[in-house]
């Protein structure tokens, strides 16, 4: 199948250069009816016979090579040509779908007896660029031979009417690029933008219809549409996609609703490895394919789209980020909110307390509540794992806690019972909560703690400090538990610190513990020191280096201080 | 094609295209008459107005085959296209080529 296009006006847009084309099943025969259609088409231009002969030969020597080679596992190879003249050379375009091979970094010429290997030594030498390109399906062959003076195609005006054109061409796709520019920041969405530009390229390409499509989900969907009603991908746009080839077409295609006829180009767009679409151009008059020029004006207005394509993208991805930050933060207000206030002392009993999140965001949490006449009730947990999903069950374990107000002054059996509440949830997210729960009680002058996994609560009398470890394992791993409760008599002037395992984490990059006995020597000294619960706080967190917020935690830090002094009961 | 025999010489012309597509025919053509008396063989280039890589290879397999018996192949009168093509190819050096 030939067609040859010569330059002839047309609705908005006029033809700026000489092209040829071909296609057929490649076969020595086939072959040789290329090399001669070439050299007629060379001859038409009104190109010298130098020329017409080294065409001839170059096509010869390519076509040769699919036609011989080409052939796989008995099916056919195709072969298609478009040449293209221009002002200073003739550009020569060949696809096959054999299965290609290597293009030598040399060609050199085989030995004088040698009967065969000086084909793409020929068509080394006979042209000025070769460019090849080797893939799965489409093998594409470009090259181009400069003319040794500058051509003359019929005379010197059509020369010059040509370069006319061709940069008014240029002047065109500039002009276009900048319009849209303006046209994508004012767009209200892809669809409508893409739509606009794809006009336009039908109208300057003078297609009679063209196809924009993007690739979602690994599918290419219609984006936009210009002189044609939508129709399901074809076979070539998926091709030209997927292997990021342009495609051409004549004749009838497959899948396409109108026209019995037609010729056109798809032109896949992508970044990188990444397959964003492809657009598809096309004639209802398969006489006129489009031409090298053209086919640049496509490329331009591709490229371009891609630009916006993936500015919208990262747009999106960053709205996506903000609104996932903003979310983040309204869940870290939120859990700042659960943690109790600053409260007055309740019969004597001091309580204080901080959480710092290692993210913005923990599982870490505590609870203190006076009980009117007693003393203060006291919670201090730890869910596995950082982030949303922590500060979620954090949140839901506070709650359970305080569901059990009546046994607030039975640490033990409170915590029975949240256990046994939680298990099935824990279990089922595969999650696990360490909790301590404690009662200061000065009704009957005692510190009542059950442990659940937790780190051990540090009780001070004097100089002594008593270590509350944990006897059984973390919420949500047993279904039953038992807890016992650890009792401590108040007999004098008593410092409690309940903290959670972050504060002797030694990745954190702040001053830290080394561990708990390093913790409980530092308590038992400062305890000495101090007599007031904020007192204590304060040098915790001087100790800990809290306020220098720029070095990084492991883990978040939660702590419980509690003082209080021996009442008549 | 003509192929002619005159005493120990065969005599090839009438050939206007020598391609892949005949390179083959021209070399079993002319080696089924190339018999015991034959030496030298005369390529009429005359009318030869293209010839590609694979014609090239045909010829190259004829002068081995006079080279053989001590024989030459000559080419004939080649157009420029063709003189430009053996010197392309440097295989003017190899045939003896008569103007």
């Amino acid at each position: 199948m030939i067609r040859t296009s010569t330059s002839q006006d047309s609705v908005g847009f006029q033809r700026l250069a000489r092209s040829w084309y071909w296609e057929a099943e490649a076969t020595l025969e086939s072959a040789r009816e290329a090399s001669r259609g070439i050299r007629d088409f060379i001859a038409d231009v009104g190109l010298p016979l130098d020329e017409q002969t080294a065409w001839e030969l170059l096509v010869s020597e390519a076509a040769n090579n699919c036609a011989v080679h080409g052939a796989v596992l008995g099916r056919a190879c195709k072969l298609d040509l478009l040449v293209t003249v221009m002002p200073e050379k003739v550009m020569l375009r060949m696809g096959d779908t054999g299965p290609g091979f290597d293009w030598p970094d040399t060609t050199d010429l085989p030995d004088e007896t040698s009967e065969s290997g000086r084909g793409l030594y020929l068509i080394d030498t006979l042209t000025d660029a070769r460019h090849y390109v080797r893939a799965k399906g489409r093998n594409v062959l470009e090259v181009e031979r400069l003319f040794a003076t500058p051509a003359v195609l019929e005379d010197q005006e059509e020369t010059l009417r040509t370069m006319t054109e061709e940069l008014s061409s240029c002047y065109e796709s500039l002009s276009s690029i900048f319009h849209f520019i303006s046209e994508a920041r004012s767009a209200d969405s892809l669809e409508s933008f893409a739509s606009r530009l794809l006009d336009h390229l039908t109208l300057c390409t003078s297609s009679d219809f063209g196809v924009l499509r993007v690739m979602r989900d690994g599918k290419l969907e219609t984006c936009a549409l210009s002189g044609v009603e939508d129709f399901s991908p074809l076979g070539i746009e998926e091709e030209s996609a997927r292997d990021f080839l342009d495609r051409w077409f004549t004749g009838m295609q497959h899948g396409f609703p109108h026209g019995p006829t037609l010729t056109g180009i798809v032109h896949p767009f992508h970044h990188h490895e990444l397959e964003l679409g492809s657009i598809m151009l096309g004639r209802y008059d398969e006489s006129l394919p489009f031409n090298a020029v053209e086919e640049n004006m496509i490329r331009t207005f591709a490229e371009f789209f891609t630009q916006h394509l993936l500015g919208l993208q990262h747009e999106q991805a960053a709205i996506e980020f903000r609104v996932a930050q903003r979310e983040f933060e309204l869940a870290a207000e939120i859990q700042r909110s659960l943690l109790p206030p600053e409260q007055e002392p309740e019969r004597g009993v001091v309580a204080t307390g901080n959480c710092e999140s290692a993210l913005s965001i923990g599982g870490d949490f505590y609870d203190l509540i006076p009980i009117a006449g007693k003393g203060y009730f006291f919670v201090l947990g730890d869910v596995m794992g950082k982030g949303v999903a922590a500060s979620m069950m954090a949140a839901v374990t506070r709650s359970a806690v305080r569901s059990h107000a009546e046994v607030y002054c039975q640490p033990a059996e409170l915590l029975r019972r949240v256990s046994e509440q939680l298990y099935e949830d824990l279990d089922r997210l595969e999650m696990f909560v360490t909790l301590v729960v404690g009662m200061v009680d000065q009704e009957t002058g005692e510190i009542r703690v059950a442990n659940a996994g937790h780190c051990p609560v540090l009780v001070t009398q004097g100089k002594a400090t008593i270590l509350l470890e944990p006897e059984n394992p973390p919420v949500g791993i047993d279904p039953r538990p038992h807890y016992p409760e650890l009792s401590v008599k108040i007999r004098e002037s008593v410092k409690i610190l309940a903290f959670s395992d972050g504060l002797v984490d030694p990745r954190n990059k702040r001053k830290s513990f080394q561990d708990e006995h390093e913790l409980a020597a530092w308590w038992t000294e400062a305890s000495g020191n101090a007599g007031h619960a904020d007192e204590l706080k304060k040098l915790l967190l001087n100790h800990l280096e809290n306020d220098s917020k720029s070095a990084l935690i492991a883990d978040d830090q939660t702590f419980i201080i509690i003082t209080c002094e021996p009442q008549p009961i | 094609m003509n192929i002619e025999t005159i005493e120990k010489q065969l005599k090839v012309s009438g050939i206007s295209e020598l391609s892949a597509l005949n390179a083959r025919e021209l070399k079993s053509e002319v080696i089924k008459k190339f018999d015991s008396g034959i030496v030298d063989i005369d390529f009429d280039a005359s009318e030869l107005s293209f010839i590609d890589s694979s014609g090239l290879g045909a010829l190259i397999s004829l002068q081995k085959a006079t080279s053989m018996r001590n024989g030459l192949l000559r080419i004939i009168r080649p157009s420029e296209q063709t003189q430009q093509i053996l010197e392309l190819t440097r295989l003017h050096r190899v045939f003896e080529i008569v103007a």
